[in-house]
């Protein structure tokens, strides 16, 4: 009954991202700018306040411990997510590179320890066929940001393009356990609102991706594109862990009634 | 838990409220402060640009310092004196000055060619190493001096021509006395700068020679650097450009030009203007721009001076930057501590509540505990309450459970069929009678529809029972036709009424079932006698109507033979025709007569009745004094009085008029008064008439003292025939029709008759005829 509801109010969440991307990419980029720029700051602490909320409900030790790294990764959003809104909104200084990529990597390399702790429950439904997949994608985003990464690096190294090629690769790292888990959902092992945490990455990577596609061309800008997909994580992480406590209280209140 | 993600989400929406509020109040301070930085820095970039031409009008007042140096002009005038002594001083200039850059300066072959290596030349370094020693930098990058005939005297280093007689500065500061020149590269130097010149005079104001010098761009540079340092404007770049926008000086040579750094016409844009701009770099972020034109310089010929200052954003809004990363650090300490106070907040509000919670959860699974007030006051107050909660639907409960069992009882016991049934019609409950009365069990009754215990013909009655039902109406005793478990039929009452659940919502029917087969039965038969009886009565009234015709027949039938009887004895009475009887025969013709008279008066009376029974009596209508009428029924009816000593009263004070037939009304006055006088005793017996005016009526009545009438004769003596005595030995002999026919005069104009009597106090019989005639 409660997923139900949620799944309608994802479904409203998803589409009101959409329009709050749309309209102002439509009216010029100085308003897209400004938009992307606050949206970002709403989403981070909303994003805080779920994290914390299920940090704080979480009864179980490993768990929590879970969701603590979790809390991390969003609470380093949130630090980079004002820095790069502040340099950009308000000081008109170009946010990439800056020091919020130091928060931002925080929070990507967050990910990492989070997601293998987030499937490692479903660790009985792995098989080697599945890990494999799981080893071939990751590989397959890893692999070209690396060879990007090295021909960067061999030439003028700069840090813009060490991060750009940074972040996919941490996004391929990360897709090692968010593959295994979404293989887990379309196996029906997993339930519909723990699965959005993964789907999240996959909107992260293909945000990422973008990003670097963008900015390597010289057209990125806040509120383009890759920013829609930048949006849809947060809102897909915010239903999962929210979600995912209504579940946990749920069992919990059954627990207690057997 | 919602309570903590209530309370958290609106701390954290009050947190991002105030930090968009502060991310908009620090923009309007960036805003603010661009345009201070701006004005400000323009504001004292003006007064540096003023500076360069003060400065060079201070390096003048040096130069003119140093031609009257007591040294100077005598080496000039020393000079002069040489040259006079010379035949054509000119030539020799003009001579020397060809040979000028080809001979070696130390082999000069005169000491005024000898010119950079002589005590003033020395004396013109120094005094240039003491301007360097003052501003730091080299302030004249060349000097010399020229005497009167244009042939240089002394020079700090050597000049790129011996004869400075036909330059145009040299003219114009032997006329003018001053020249300041163009920016321009010093040829053998190579350096840029700016020439300045001044006439040197003698002790009489004769003119003796010239001073040149040229003061270094870069020094002016130095000088503008200097003073930015001192009022602390710190750019990342400046450019000085002539007033036609023409670089002079670029404070960084290795970086890009200013005038190439913008997408605008940066050198048209601040040509002879002053002003700022920031521009907004997709790449490097923002610049920050001042410009400015000097105020119209008349020291250079070239004209106003331009200098264009870009500034560094980030060092100009580091208070903004610093705001920005307060803020930053404000929200980061912000946020957990929030979090922790709200967890605390809601922990201390949640346990106990969660204890109430789950004391309630029981108690609504009948765990009836009472909460141990715990936490704050309100936490205890409230706890307190839901103790007294608790309490009290405990206590309501039992009552509710009492007064359930009292309605189950009355349901159950009730000698008529009930049932309950739902919206859709389906029976949910039935009690005992009905059990009994259809041979249904509960269990079969309970979960049928409606239409299952009733007659085909009764089930669509049902459904618009059902349809009033649902619009509120009750029914009340509707006859149905209902079928029995043994198929089995009945007629019954069904009284039904809505029930509604405490939200008053309707819910279902009570429906109340009385049989009346055993009325319907007994109906039946009274319906069978009552047809009986109506008969019966239909034949009784044409036997009245027969009496009442052989009544009248056998009345004028009567009354034809009773004339010439009654005529034939007065005949026989009066002597003269038939000669006079003896007492004997006198006697029985007296009797013969009074008897046709009585039997005459009795068939006239019957005959009265019958027409007034019948309607069939005239009324007239006139109209008269009461008065009068009533004293004209006091004179006819004094004469019986006679035989008992009545005492006779007329009464009447009423004097109105009366519109009536007066005949009959004496007729009814004629047979109360006769009655009145037959039952009055013989002694102390008194009869009152009196006619009273009582608005549209006129009330008439007749009062006797005599034996009065028992109650319950009262009501039958207006009947016709009625006797009260009616025995053998009666004293009172009467046909028992003047009542009768007084009611039915008294009906026929219009009034009412009655009377009161009480025994051994008299009677009074009371008429109230209407004023106007009323024709029935």
């Amino acid at each position: 009954m409660l997923s139900t509801k949620n799944q309608k109010y994802l479904a409203i969440s998803l589409g009101v991202t959409f329009l709050i991307w749309l309209i102002p990419f439509l009216l010029g980029k100085n308003i897209a700018v400004f938009k992307d720029d606050l949206f970002y700051i709403v989403l981070t602490v909303l994003l805080v306040m779920v994290s914390i909320y299920r940090v704080v409900y979480t009864q179980e030790k490993t768990l929590r411990i879970t969701w603590i790294l979790f809390l991390i990764s969003s609470f380093a959003m949130l630090v980079a997510q004002h820095m790069w809104s502040f340099d950009e909104l308000i000081l008109d200084v170009k946010p990439f590179p800056s020091y919020a990529d130091i928060a931002f990597l925080i929070g990507y390399l967050s990910w990492i320890p989070f997601f293998g702790m987030f499937i490692k429950p479903m660790k009985k439904y792995i098989s080697k066929k599945i890990v494999i997949i799981a080893i071939v994608v990751s590989g397959a985003i890893i692999i070209p940001n690396l060879i990007i990464l090295i021909q960067s690096a061999a030439g003028a190294f700069t840090i813009e393009n060490t991060l750009l090629s940074a972040y996919p690769i941490i996004d391929g790292i990360v897709f090692f356990p968010v593959t295994i888990g979404m293989m887990l959902f379309f196996k029906g092992k997993t339930n519909f609102f723990p699965s959005l945490m993964f789907f999240a990455m996959i909107s992260q990577l293909i945000a990422d991706v973008i990003f670097e596609i963008d900015s390597a061309n010289g057209t990125y800008y806040s509120g383009s594109l890759a920013d829609l997909f930048f949006y849809i994580p947060f809102i897909l992480f915010m239903f999962g862990t929210y979600d995912l406590s209504a579940l946990e209280k749920k069992q919990n209140v059954n627990v207690k009634n057997t | 838990m919602k309570l903590f993600f209530s309370i958290l989400l609106i701390a954290f929406g009050i947190i991002i409220t105030s930090e968009v509020i502060g991310v908009i109040f620090i923009y309007e301070v960036k805003v603010n402060m661009e345009n201070t930085i701006l004005d400000s820095a323009e504001e004292k970039n003006q007064l540096l640009v003023n500076r360069i031409d003060s400065y060079i009008s201070d390096r003048t007042i040096d130069m003119l310092n140093l031609v009257n140096d007591k040294s100077v002009l005598q080496a000039v005038v020393s000079s002069n004196a040489d040259f006079q002594k010379m035949d054509n001083p000119r030539q020799y200039v003009e001579t020397q000055n060809a040979t000028w850059n080809s001979t070696p300066r130390n082999t000069s072959p005169s000491l005024m060619l000898n010119i950079t290596q002589n005590p003033t030349a020395d004396r013109l370094r120094e005094m240039m190493n003491i301007e360097k020693a003052i501003f730091h930098s080299d302030v004249f990058s060349r000097m010399l001096l020229a005497n009167s005939y244009g042939a240089v005297v002394a020079a700090s280093e050597a000049p790129a021509d011996y004869d400075q007689f036909t330059e145009s500065w040299y003219v114009e500061v032997k006329q003018d006395g001053l020249h300041v020149g163009n920016v321009t590269m010093d040829k053998p130097s190579g350096i840029v700068g700016i020439p300045i010149a001044v006439r040197i005079n003698d002790e009489n104001g004769n003119f003796v020679g010239v001073a040149k010098g040229i003061i270094s761009i870069n020094n002016v540079f130095h000088m503008l650097s200097n003073q930015m340092a001192t009022q602390k404007i710190m750019p990342v770049k400046y450019e000085l450009f002539d007033s036609k926008g023409t670089v002079l000086y670029s404070s960084d040579p290795t970086e890009k030009p200013l005038a190439t750094s913008f997408p605008v016409d940066f050198v048209q844009n601040i040509t002879g203007h002053s002003g700022s701009f920031v521009y907004t770099h997709p790449e490097e972020g923002q610049h920050f721009v001042v410009y400015v034109t000097s105020n119209s310089s008349k020291i250079t010929p070239t004209g106003n001076w331009i200098l264009a200052t870009e500034y560094d954003p980030v060092q100009m809004l580091k208070p903004v930057r610093d705001m920005t990363t307060l803020l930053i650090i404000i929200m980061f300490v912000l946020i957990p501590i929030t979090c922790i106070v709200v967890f605390v907040i809601s922990r201390r509000i949640e346990r106990p509540l969660s204890y109430i919670i789950s004391t309630l959860h029981g108690f609504s699974k009948r765990d009836v505990k009472y909460i141990v007030p715990n936490g704050s006051d309100e936490i205890k107050e409230l706890a307190a309450n839901f103790n007294q909660m608790m309490k009290s639907v405990t206590e309501s409960e039992r009552k509710i459970i009492e007064s359930e069992g009292l309605y189950r009882d009355l349901f159950e016991s009730s000698p008529d069929p009930v049932r309950l049934i739902d919206l859709n019609g389906i029976v949910i409950d039935v009690n005992q009678a009905f059990v009994k009365k259809f041979g249904y069990s509960k269990e079969e009754a309970i979960g049928q529809p409606l239409s299952s215990s009733l007659v085909e013909t009764s089930q669509y009655d049902i459904q618009q029972i059902l349809q009033e039902l649902k619009r509120g109406i009750k029914i009340d005793s509707m006859q149905v036709l209902y079928r029995k478990k043994d198929g089995s039929t009945f007629p019954a009452l069904l009284s039904a009424t809505p029930f509604c659940d405490s939200k008053n919502k309707l819910v279902g029917y009570v429906g109340i079932i009385k049989d009346v087969s055993e009325l319907i039965e007994a109906k039946t038969k009274i319906e069978e006698k009552e047809a009986t009886i109506e008969s019966q009565y239909a034949k009784l009234a044409q036997v009245d109507k027969l009496k009442d015709e052989f009544s009248s027949m056998i009345s004028h039938e009567l009354t034809t033979p009773l004339f010439p009887i009654k005529f034939h004895a007065a005949m026989l009475k009066d002597p003269k025709n038939f000669g006079t009887l003896n007492k004997d025969q006198l006697n029985s013709v007296n009797e013969i007569y009074q008897n046709s008279e009585k039997l005459e008066r009795l068939i006239s009376d019957v005959l009265e009745v019958q027409k007034l029974e019948m309607g069939v009596t005239m009324f007239k209508k006139e109209s008269f004094e009461v008065d009068e009428f009533m004293n004209k029924i006091f004179a006819n009816n004094l004469p019986y009085m006679g035989n008992k000593q009545i005492k006779f009263v007329n009464s009447t004070k009423a004097k109105t008029r009366i519109t009536s037939d007066s005949d009959r009304l004496g007729q009814v006055f004629s047979n109360l008064i006769i009655n009145s006088v037959d039952f009055v005793p013989d002694k102390v017996a008194m009869i009152e008439i009196n006619a009273k005016d009582e608005g549209n009526y006129i009330l008439f009545y007749v009062k006797d003292n005599g034996s009065g009438i028992p109650k319950d004769k009262q009501e039958n003596l207006f009947k016709k025939f009625y006797q009260i005595d009616t025995s053998p030995t009666r004293r009172h002999r009467g046909s028992g029709l003047g009542l009768s026919i007084c009611k039915g005069i008294v009906d026929g104009l219009g009034g009412t008759i009655w009377l009161e009597s009480a025994v051994g106090v008299g009677t009074v019989v009371y008429f109230k005829i209407p004023k106007v005639a009323v024709t029935r």
